[in-house]
């Protein structure tokens, strides 16, 4: 059978399991893009909390996503929970870091320009700050997309959703008639879909960043 | 060209002929650059002389092609066609590295490796050069002594542990370190601040009293240009020569409208700037020491009609002035009378003084006359806002006159 | 000499040691592991085990999977190490500079590849084993590891390759002398990178049958042994953090002075 048949003859199945990665992995991001934005902003301001903050998620990010699915299964068993809780974990490292070089990367003058012309605290944040460091917070994103992608494959080990379920059943077949078609399905799948992934993020990106800011970028 | 039996084939065996390397002249010869890509050439055709031992300046707008004309000399850039002679010697037919080790090459922020130590910065052209190890630590000391900056201290830190002006230093010791003929400067103090500007603009200039190199020297900064540049090329887009000529006739007379407005405006004010209080002929006051009798003074100052001497002590040195009127029946030494207050000086200017910076002592002093002194603040002359006065003149019928000799002899002259 | 000059004072102070306070602290992350490594394996000794958790739990069988491991982790990354640096030396040459958008085109699809994808193929393909895991750890982590190289020498600053060039240095003491000593500091954060994503990329492994403490983690959830699942996840976990600690010092060891 060649690809294009093993393709042919599961497409119901692999467009199921195409959006149910895609879907898990845009909500996860989304999740850990609030959470990560909204952390940046708790602890940029100071040292201590951004030491803490950002030793807290670089410890979950040195931890091997096997190790963390592991020990994820346990309290919350096999399925959707530890697949969505990890892939989270690992995207707001670099969603975290980038929105904290990003507001604290903001020319200083232009703070106080802002709150000179009478701004407050929260204006200064939501009309300067935050759109200033936007493109540093959306590469952010687009790392942590890149890796949630690949995290998310190894879901299906704990019996999470996704395209994930393609390697492992061609794991589980090695040697089989299909084992290789089911792994090629999964992971071009996945890296397609995390370059169309890509391509929306930069586009997103162009259209929220300001046109002052990317003439110089 | 120093005189040997055989006849050096490179600028390495140039430079290694003399114990200390005095400059040596550069021609470019119908040099054009064009860069693959772009409309016209960024180097149209350029021909010029750089005479030994001095410093000219590649002078004009940003994007006119003085840096790259620059780095042709040094072949960072390879011209389209034309020749660069060295020393008579072709650069072309010499290998780059070892050519390149023997052109003194100084940047914008000094360039400075960050990760070597000041000592070990200056060592590299000396290191690459095979010397040995003593000889360079005792070069490497030489240098920073030469730029002002202790070696005990210095040698061993790093660049990021040193201010801007001494990065620029180090930068001009590094270039130094071979003791090459020529320095090639692009911009070297154009991102320091006014003051250490000012400062390594005079260090450079006391450097080069003491070791003649040629020196091309890139700016866009005018007043830079007029300071230091011996010659001065003013150069228009494609590099082309606009005005080659010294800081005062550029002044007295650009070359046309381009030139003028370069140089802007006040070019009687940039004179008094250009022009050393030393080079000016000054007022001869009548001399005296304490040991002179009064009235053997008074008898000279008639003769000269004069109405003020200066008194000098045992070393020429001058200590105050003394008016006819004070000397009116004095009978002991000039010693012997009573110094009055408007007698002391309250502002001496040096020989190396600018004629403007001795207007400025004239503006504040008390007195119409200010003493002059040389080495040793021995006495040399007096000035006057009229010396002043007369010295502006006499450039500009200097430059006058010169200007007409050139047209007699039907030459252009070194204005292209 | 007209004017000598003495250095700022305040730029001094830079260069004194880190306050004593934080000396302590770079101790802090060893003992957490050795302490949380030993009450884990403490834990194994002590509990009630049955007979398929004492079979991938005794002490005989996790030294042997650690040690399978760490193999995997070095070997794979000193093969990394061994094609990454050269290729992104060679395709930071000028004359090479063309193939750059390339590469780093090809090192992103690369970083896409979700990193089970590439062993299970490889295993699907070649084979099931060490050396297959091995190819599949290489295969995975060149990419990154290349474009850091590649990273670390394009940000040498360009006018200082100009001055080292205008003074006359060849092409090849121009990198050993000023754009490799300068790039360490990126180089080498690569290099502690590869080694943490290794030690990851090697627990899945043990999918294949290569070894290493990603069999304890697959026996655990095959045989729905949660206590298995949980040392043998522990385990990797505390290797990784182990490691990053220990790539962190020489890191910090090997920074050239003065920047």
């Amino acid at each position: 059978m060649t690809l294009w048949e093993y393709i042919a003859s599961r497409s119901d199945m692999l467009a199921f399991q195409t959006l149910q990665h895609a879907s898990m992995i845009a909500q996860c991001v989304l999740i850990a893009t609030l959470i990560g934005v909204a952390l940046g902003i708790a602890v940029y301001r100071n040292e201590r909390a951004t030491a803490l903050a950002t030793g807290t998620t670089s410890l979950i990010f040195t931890i091997p996503s096997l190790a963390l699915l592991g020990l994820l299964v346990v309290p919350l068993g096999l399925g959707v929970w530890p697949s969505v809780t990890a892939i989270t974990l690992y995207a707001l490292l670099p969603i975290l870091r980038n929105t904290i070089v990003g507001l604290t990367g903001v020319d200083s003058s232009l703070v106080d320009a802002a709150r000179g012309i009478g701004m407050s605290r929260t204006r200064v944040l939501t009309r300067v700050q935050l759109p200033l460091a936007w493109p540093v917070i959306l590469s952010g994103v687009r790392t942590a997309t890149q890796l949630a992608m690949g995290i998310g494959a190894i879901a299906a080990f704990v019996s999470g959703p996704g395209l994930g379920d393609q390697i492992f059943s061609g794991l589980a077949r090695v040697g089989a008639a299909n084992a290789l078609n089911a792994t090629l399905v999964g992971v071009i799948g996945i890296v397609v879909l995390a370059l169309i992934f890509d391509a929306v993020l930069v586009l997103v990106g162009k259209l929220t960043t300001s046109r002052g800011i990317r003439i110089h970028a | 060209m120093p005189e040997s039996t055989e006849t050096p084939q490179s600028l390495a065996e140039l430079a290694a002929d003399g114990e200390r390397t005095g400059g040596v002249p550069i021609e470019l010869i119908d040099v054009v650059k064009r860069f693959s890509g772009t409309k016209g050439a960024a180097v149209d055709d350029l021909t010029m002389t750089i005479p030994a031992g001095e410093i000219v300046v590649l002078l004009g707008p940003s994007g006119c092609g003085k840096t790259t004309t620059m780095r042709m000399i040094n072949r960072l850039i390879e011209p389209t066609s034309g020749r660069i002679l060295i020393g008579g010697l072709d650069a072309r037919a010499q290998k780059p590295d070892e050519l390149r080790r023997h052109i003194g090459y100084v940047i914008q922020q000094a360039g400075l490796f960050p990760h070597l130590t000041v000592g070990s910065n200056i060592a590299q052209v000396p290191q690459m050069l095979g010397w040995e190890k003593d000889r360079i630590s005792a070069r490497v000391d030489e240098l920073l002594e030469l730029v002002g900056l202790a070696p005990d201290e210095f040698r061993d830190r790093y660049p990021r542990q040193l201010s801007g002006g001494q990065q620029q230093r180090v930068g001009v010791a590094r270039a130094l370190a071979a003791d090459p003929p020529v320095m090639l400067m692009d911009e070297p103090f154009g991102a320091l601040d006014p003051i250490t500007r000012e400062n390594l603009q005079d260090e450079l200039l006391r450097l080069q009293d003491e070791l003649s190199k040629t020196i091309v020297f890139v700016t866009h900064d005018v007043d830079e240009a007029l300071k230091l540049g011996d010659r001065i090329a003013i150069l228009g887009t494609g590099s082309k020569i606009v005005q080659y000529a010294t800081a005062e006739e550029i002044l007295t007379n650009p070359a046309d409208s381009y030139v003028e407005q370069f140089i802007g405006g006040e070019s009687a004010m940039k004179l008094l700037k250009l022009t050393r209080v030393s080079d000016v002929a000054l007022e001869q006051a009548v001399r005296a020491t304490e040991a002179d009798s009064a009235a053997d003074v008074r008898r000279k100052l008639e003769e000269a009609e004069s109405d003020w001497v200066i008194v000098l002590d045992a070393q020429d040195r001058p200590l105050r002035w003394e008016s006819l009127a004070d000397l009116e029946g004095a009978t002991g030494t000039i010693g012997d009378l009573t110094a009055g207050e408007d007698d002391l000086f309250d502002t001496v200017i040096s020989g190396r003084a600018t004629l403007q910076e001795a207007v400025e002592a004239l503006l504040n002093a008390e007195a119409e006359v200010v003493p002059v002194v040389g080495r040793r603040r021995r006495y040399v002359g007096a000035v006057t806002l009229s010396t002043v006065q007369q010295a502006i003149a006499e450039i500009k019928e200097r430059e006058r006159r010169q200007r007409k000799q050139r047209a007699a002899e039907a030459q252009p002259g070194v204005a292209v | 000499m007209s004017t000598t000059v003495t250095a700022p004072r305040g730029q001094e102070k830079q260069q004194q040691e880190a306050p004593i306070g934080s000396r302590w602290r770079v101790l802090l992350t060893p003992l957490a592991v050795l302490l949380v490594g030993a009450a884990t394996i403490g834990y194994t000794r002590f509990a009630e085990l049955d007979s398929t958790e004492a079979r991938s739990l005794s002490l005989g069988f996790l030294a042997d999977k650690l040690w399978e491991h760490i193999g995997l982790t070095t070997i794979s990354t000193v093969l990394v190490l061994a094609i990454a640096l050269p290729l992104g030396v060679l395709v930071s040459r000028r004359w090479m500079r063309w193939s750059t958008p390339a590469v780093l085109g090809i090192a992103n699809v690369g970083q896409a590849t979700p990193p089970v994808g590439a062993i299970v193929l490889l295993a699907a393909t070649v084979g099931i084993g060490f050396w297959p895991a091995i190819i599949a750890l290489v295969v995975y982590s060149v990419l990154p590891a290349l474009r850091n190289t590649m990273v670390g020498l394009q940000q040498v600053d360009a006018a200082l390759i100009d001055a080292a060039r205008g003074i006359g240095m060849p092409a090849w003491r121009v990198l050993a002398k000023i754009e490799l000593p300068l790039a360490v500091p990126v180089i080498l954060a690569g290099i502690r990178t590869t080694l943490v994503l290794n030690v990851g990329v090697a627990a899945l492994a043990g999918f294949i049958g290569a070894g290493g403490l990603g069999e304890i983690v697959v026996a655990g959830v095959n045989t729905s042994r949660p206590v298995t699942l949980l040392v043998g996840s522990i385990l990797i976990a505390l290797l990784a953090l182990l490691v990053d600690w220990i790539a962190g010092l020489v890191t910090k060891a090997l920074q050239p002075k003065g920047l």
